[in-house]
């Protein structure tokens, strides 16, 4: 039990668990996307922001710039030359000289043009703003805004390189584009500045720091997060509770209500069933399934009752079964050698039920010690009423069957008391034979039995044709007569009942008295504890594996030797 | 078994069909036997019948026993078998057959 119930919690908790990990995993993939996307999104957008700033910037530069001033510019400096890169910052006295010639250049123009360009970079964050003249493969700077030491004199020079040397035609300027390299993480753009005639004279390059972004983005990203993390968060805790409400609550329940169903089954305890007394209104299949279970429930509760009666009731029929067949075996005579002592005659009898208890009976006594009764009876029906008549009919037979009376009286008497109690309406078929040991006399009376086959010794078994008669409990005040027949010492008489004659194989042909008498005659020479064992052999090589219906009741007499008179004096 | 009842001119009779089992048969006596007590004559028509099997023997004894005053029951159309049996068990004795 313990066991059982530490499973139970775990199932509950497993439940549960899944479905909270389920959704939290759900949450966190869904938030780490839409975070992931956004971030991406965000970049891509600053990106744009930055070049179009960039961009503008550089062309707002361009339109204040005067294109005519700068070409002036551009050939004085030429005239002067363009200094060496190394000499300039290596050597004092030179950088001296050549800054001299450089301002020289440099006018009121100039100095107002680059005050605007300063303007214009300190307004803007810009890292920096320059202004050059392209020829061929070299860039000369115009001006460089930029107050620090080792700003770009007028007249510097350099090959061109990077988007500006891939560019087809550089003059009219350069999309923005994004650096990483020694200048820093820049994002440049280069408009050009175009005389009167709108044609491209000069160059003007805005570098702006990207430097900024990271620190805006990484702000981006840790309020993203926060707040996808709160609203996730709060979803998770609403999407729980309700599931857990409408899903995991409910069939929790409903597997506690159903494990306990077997318990309560066991212990038959008269409260409502636990499933019965479930409530479950979700509005879905939930729902539909708690309504299934309890109908369930109340079939299976019907079904078993159900069952108990009709297993009860087949308990009770086999239980009358066994009275019946008891009753029978009990009944009749079946201790062979049966007159061990008597070397008059020999008998032998079987009877071998059938799956459904019958009535078949036989009968053998000694009415006096000259005269021997055989009789032989089948009860119309089955089971214990069949069972019971038979035992009043073999009662009643045997108890008139007295020396001196004839077998017509016995019958007709008989006859009168069955017919009293007899509200079953059975009848029973039946044959009474009784042989004067001494004279061989056989007397015999039959209420619509079968004849009886009778073996004359040196012949053959043969059917006897006897007076049939009325069946015995049929109606009252019946007639009967006897008739009588002499037997010699070697003669046999062979009696049945219908269940011999009428036994079937499984193509419903009937065993049939031609069959019987054939048997009968190949083993007519032996004695009947010889001879009912061949019949019954016969009987059920022909029969094979099809049911037995009734009854199989024989009976074997065998008359040896004439009772000597003398000897009985000396019984008496 | 299953049957049909015909009655003309005071006259019942009953024709059986099918195999003979005890439950078909009790149910017969009663229906029958209700039928019979206005009956002048009860006629047992056998020529659809397949056998006659102990439980018919005890049907026709009980409507004997029923029709007793009024001259028993008749047996018609019965095969040779059918009459074997009613020879054997000396129900020829309480039947008219026709």
């Amino acid at each position: 039990m313990m066991s059982t119930q530490t499973k139970k919690r775990n199932r509950i908790v497993s439940l549960h668990l899944k479905t909270v990990a389920i959704i939290l995993l759900s949450a966190l993939i869904l938030s780490a996307i839409t975070v992931a996307v956004s971030y991406h999104l965000y970049s891509n957008t600053m990106y744009d922001h930055y070049k179009s700033l960039t961009s503008n910037l550089a062309k707002t530069a361009a339109t204040q710039l005067n294109a005519e001033d700068i070409l002036r510019y551009y050939e004085a400096v030429k005239q002067i030359g363009t200094y060496d890169d190394d000499e300039y910052w290596g050597n004092e006295e030179y950088k001296k000289e050549y800054d001299a010639k450089a301002d020289a250049i440099k006018d009121d123009s100039y100095y107002e043009m680059l005050d605007m360009l300063f303007d214009i970079k300190d307004n803007n964050d810009i890292t920096y703003l320059y202004v050059q003249k392209l020829e061929g493969d070299m860039c000369t700077y115009i001006f460089d805004a930029d107050r620090a030491d080792d700003r770009c004199q007028l007249g510097t020079a350099h090959e061109i390189s990077g988007p500006v040397k891939e560019a087809e035609h550089p003059e009219n300027g350069i999309q923005a584009f994004i650096t990483n390299d020694a200048y820093g993480w820049l994002c440049t753009s280069v408009e050009p500045v175009r005389d009167d005639e709108g044609n491209p004279v000069a160059l003007v390059g805005v570098d702006i720091s990207m430097d900024d972004i990271v620190k805006e983005r990484t702000d981006y990203l840790r309020n993203i997060i926060i707040i996808t993390g709160i609203i996730v968060a709060v979803l998770c805790a609403v999407i729980l509770t309700a599931v857990n409400k409408a899903l995991v609550k409910p069939i929790n329940m409903l597997s506690a209500a159903t494990s306990s169903f077997v318990k309560e089954r066991s212990s038959e305890s008269k409260e409502e069933s636990a499933i019965s007394r479930l409530n479950i209104r979700t509005g879905d299949e939930v729902e539909i399934l708690s309504d299934s279970i309890q109908q369930m429930e109340r079939d299976i509760n019907t079904f078993i009752t159900n069952l108990t009666a009709v297993t009860a009731e087949k308990e009770r029929i086999g239980a009358e079964l066994d009275v019946a067949t008891h009753i029978q075996s009990s009944m009749l005579p079946n201790i062979f050698p049966a007159f061990p002592d008597r070397y008059e005659f020999d008998i032998y009898a079987t009877m071998d039920p059938a799956k459904e208890v019958g009535g078949d009976f036989y009968d053998f006594f000694m009415v006096d010690d000259k005269h021997l009764a055989i009789v032989m009876a089948d009860v119309s029906g089955k089971g214990v009423p069949a069972a019971l008549f038979m035992v009043i009919g073999k009662t009643l037979i045997k108890d008139r069957t007295v020396p001196g009376v004839d077998l017509g009286t016995v019958f007709m008497e008989v006859n009168n008391i069955l017919c009293e109690s007899n509200s079953e309406g059975l009848f029973i078929t039946a044959f009474e034979g009784v042989l004067d040991l001494v004279t061989g006399e056989f007397r015999f009376v039959n209420a619509g039995h079968e004849p009886p086959y009778i073996y004359r010794a040196g012949g053959r078994f043969e059917p006897y044709k006897i007076r049939p008669g009325f069946v015995l409990a049929g109606m009252e005040n019946m007639r009967y007569r006897s008739g009588s027949i002499m037997l010699e010492p070697g003669d046999k008489i062979f009696q049945y009942t219908d269940g011999v004659t009428e036994a079937t194989d499984a193509n419903n042909n009937l065993y049939g008295m031609e069959r019987l008498e054939a048997v009968l005659n190949m083993v007519s020479d032996k004695k009947p504890g010889d001879i009912l064992p061949a019949v019954k052999s016969d009987i059920d090589g022909f029969v094979g594996d099809a049911p037995q219906f009734d009854d199989i009741t024989m009976l074997c007499l065998s008359y040896k030797h004439r009772m000597q008179e003398d000897a009985s004096d000396d019984l008496e | 078994m299953t049957w049909n009842k015909e009655t003309e001119n005071g006259v019942l009779t009953v024709y059986l069909y099918g195999s003979p089992d005890s439950e078909s048969a009790e149910q017969a006596l009663s229906e029958i036997g209700k039928a019979a007590s206005g009956a002048q004559q009860l006629v047992l028509d056998l020529k659809e019948l397949r056998y006659v099997s102990s439980a018919v023997l005890r049907l026709i004894l009980k409507l004997s026993k029923k029709m007793k005053k009024k001259g028993g029951v008749t047996v018609s159309n019965a095969n040779e078998s059918m009459m074997d049996v009613f020879r054997l068990t000396g129900f020829t004795d309480i039947l008219r057959i026709e």
